[in-house]
């Protein structure tokens, strides 16, 4: 069986000694897979994130992305790893104002050159991909300043930019917090079918149960990790 | 990688044009007066000491060695005794002696002093690094009753050769004391050296004499004020220094000018100081306002930190990118301070030169503008590790969650 998109098992982690321990007992993402994650505020859905993402440091516990362990590695060895397996999606604000679209995007292949390869062979292929992606995403203005922007354009892009160089998976933070209903569908409709073209798994953190329409699984945050007092 | 790191940088410099811009300017100015003064200064001790050269002692009668210096030299203030004409001849005639030049003050013309002199001075007296006088316009005098000009009276009063010009006893330019019976011809005037014999009316001794006797007097002077000693050889000069000191004839003093001006310079180096607090001062308040730009333009751009932390940027790129943005301003900013410095210097300096008398020397940049680029780039780099490592510091969890 191929390596899971991200598998978190037996977690746990404390942001200072003493405190509340975040624990959690399995998240697995499977390649290709598309899972909504919902949970109260202060639920823990930041730490997730942070422990997902390489962020944070797990104390105990496994978290392997795309069968690469992220726990008990050096911060730059997972600063690496997020660069070379994980699209990330912010709630807004995704994109450096100072840069175009396509080089937002493209953005993904400066800092991890797996990325930037599976994107493309040249800088030409890769910003070929770039604007192919944006297109799919119904980017039509690849040559405005990305701040001009309306916000659901930007969401989009932000999405090219998390999608770009395939990644095995891709993580959003409340990516549809910010666009109305019609806008939020049509948004997880082109990344959903970009998603499942490149086999990437999805992991979406949303308070919106509205969307759960478009994912494979729903999952609750409170039914798989907790706070436990030290 | 580091590559793409350093293009991030450019971009986003280019992206706040105008702030940058603003800073760049501020430690341009900054970099641009710092230099300014310090050459300026430079010129005005440079100035100072090459005021005179080539004159082993300068003697006059028994006085303060910086009153002499001050008045034979820098035509300033008043002497009080005279030396005899009988022991100018003896010493000019002493076997050790190369050449002597005689000094009568006493006189003015419209607020620049008058010197009588004879031959010897436009022969002799060196300044700077040893150049000579030359006369730009005309002839050296050759009678009592022709003047030559320092460049500085000639264009300031806007003389030209064959103006008659009266000179008036004493220094204040007063109409009541003056020989107007004894008008002196301009014959000549003097290339601009830079040094107070620009500010000098020149005329010859027997010149001196008639304004002071009644017609038909004999010319020949009784008195001078002081004279200027050239030595044969070097080591020679302590011992006849000793022996004018102690010349039993009449009471004399006699200074080596080096000596003097250095003892002068220290009297009036406490203003060089004040210059270079001030100077000093300047480039701290660039380097405070560059500083504080850098800092100020750090809460803007933490979402902007946030987002290449998310695509994978080390911490170690992140301070890249900031210390890279601050060296590149400052960089800019200290090319453009040198070019506004040199380039206003040199627009200014032949202005400097006729007006002032200060030779600021042409020279490329040299251990005091790498010191001050040394500076700058530390300050810099400085400022941009300060917002670097609380980037570096700040936990990406919060800025990946934050909305």
């Amino acid at each position: 069986m191929a390596d899971a998109a991200c598998l978190m098992e037996n977690v746990a982690f404390n942001y200072r000694d003493g405190g509340d321990v975040f624990r959690l007992d399995q998240l697995r993402v499977e390649p290709g897979e598309t899972v909504l994650l919902t949970g109260e505020s202060g639920a823990g859905k930041s730490t997730l994130l942070g422990l997902l993402c390489g962020v944070l440091a797990a104390t105990t516990g496994d978290i392997l992305v795309a069968g690469e362990a992220m726990s008990g590695r050096s911060g730059a060895v997972r600063d690496r790893l997020r660069a070379d397996h994980i699209g990330y999606v912010f709630q807004s604000s995704n994109l450096i104002p100072y840069l175009s679209p396509v080089e937002n995007v493209m953005l993904s292949g400066g800092f991890s050159k797996k990325r930037a390869t599976a994107a493309g062979a040249s800088s030409a292929d890769q910003k070929k991909h770039a604007a192919e992606l944006l297109e799919q995403l119904g980017v039509a203005d690849l040559d405005r300043a990305a701040s001009t922007l309306s916000v659901g354009q930007q969401q989009r892009v932000a999405a090219a930019r998390a999608l770009f160089g395939a990644p095995p998976l891709l993580v959003a933070d409340e990516p549809s917090a910010a666009l109305d209903h019609q806008n939020r569908d049509r948004f997880f409709e082109a990344v959903l079918s970009q998603t499942e073209k490149q086999k990437s798994g999805l992991l979406v953190v949303s308070h919106d149960l509205g969307v759960a329409k478009h994912f494979d699984r729903h999952l609750e945050l409170a039914s798989i990790a907790r706070w436990e007092a030290a | 990688m580091n590559g793409f790191v350093i293009s991030l940088a450019f971009k986003s410099l280019l992206a706040r044009k105008v702030a940058v811009l603003l800073s760049l300017m501020a430690v341009a100015l900054s970099v641009g007066l710092l230099i300014a003064t310090e050459k300026i200064r430079g010129g005005v001790r440079a100035g100072f000491e090459s005021t005179i050269s080539g004159t082993d002692l300068v003697v006059g009668a028994r006085t303060g060695s910086l009153n002499l210096v001050l008045y034979s030299v820098f035509r300033l203030g008043d002497p009080l005794q005279t030396v005899s004409w009988e022991t100018y001849g003896r010493v000019s005639e002493h076997p050790d002696v190369a050449w002597t030049i005689p000094i009568s003050l006493g006189d003015s013309h419209r607020g620049y002093r008058v010197l009588g002199t004879d031959d010897a001075y436009i022969e002799h007296y060196q300044y700077g690094n040893g150049q000579r006088l030359g006369v730009s316009d005309g002839a050296w005098f050759n009678g009592p009753t022709e003047t030559v000009l320092g460049a500085e009276v000639a264009r300031s009063l806007g003389y030209a050769l064959g103006d008659k010009i009266i000179l008036s006893h004493g220094i204040v330019s007063v109409d009541f004391a003056a020989h107007d019976e004894d008008p002196f011809t301009i014959v000549g005037i003097l290339a601009p050296t830079g040094t107070p014999v620009d500010r000098t009316v020149h005329v010859s001794l027997e010149g001196i004499e008639a304004i002071h006797s009644a017609p038909g007097d004999d010319l020949q002077p009784e008195n001078i004020t002081s004279f200027l000693v050239g030595m044969k050889s070097r080591p020679t000069v302590l011992r006849f220094q000793r022996v004018l000191n102690t010349y039993q004839v009449e009471p004399l003093t006699a200074v080596i000018p080096g000596v003097a001006l250095s003892r002068l310079w220290s009297i009036i180096g406490p203003i060089e100081v004040i210059l270079m607090v001030f100077t000093a001062l300047v480039f701290v308040v660039g380097m405070v306002g560059l500083s504080t730009t850098l800092l100020a333009s750090l809460s803007g751009r933490k979402r902007e930190l946030a987002i290449l932390r998310a695509v994978g940027a080390k911490p170690r790129d992140l301070l890249t990118i900031l210390t890279a943005e601050a060296v590149l301003t400052s960089a800019g900013g200290v090319i453009v301070g040198w070019c506004l410095a040199y380039g206003s210097l040199l627009a200014i300096g032949p202005q400097l030169q006729s007006r002032f008398g200060l030779v600021l020397e042409q020279t490329l940049p040299g251990r005091f503008d790498v010191m001050v680029f040394a500076a700058i780039l530390g300050v810099s780099v400085f400022a941009g590790l300060i917002p670097g490592l609380s980037a570096y510091r700040q936990g990406l969890n919060e800025s990946l969650s934050s909305g």
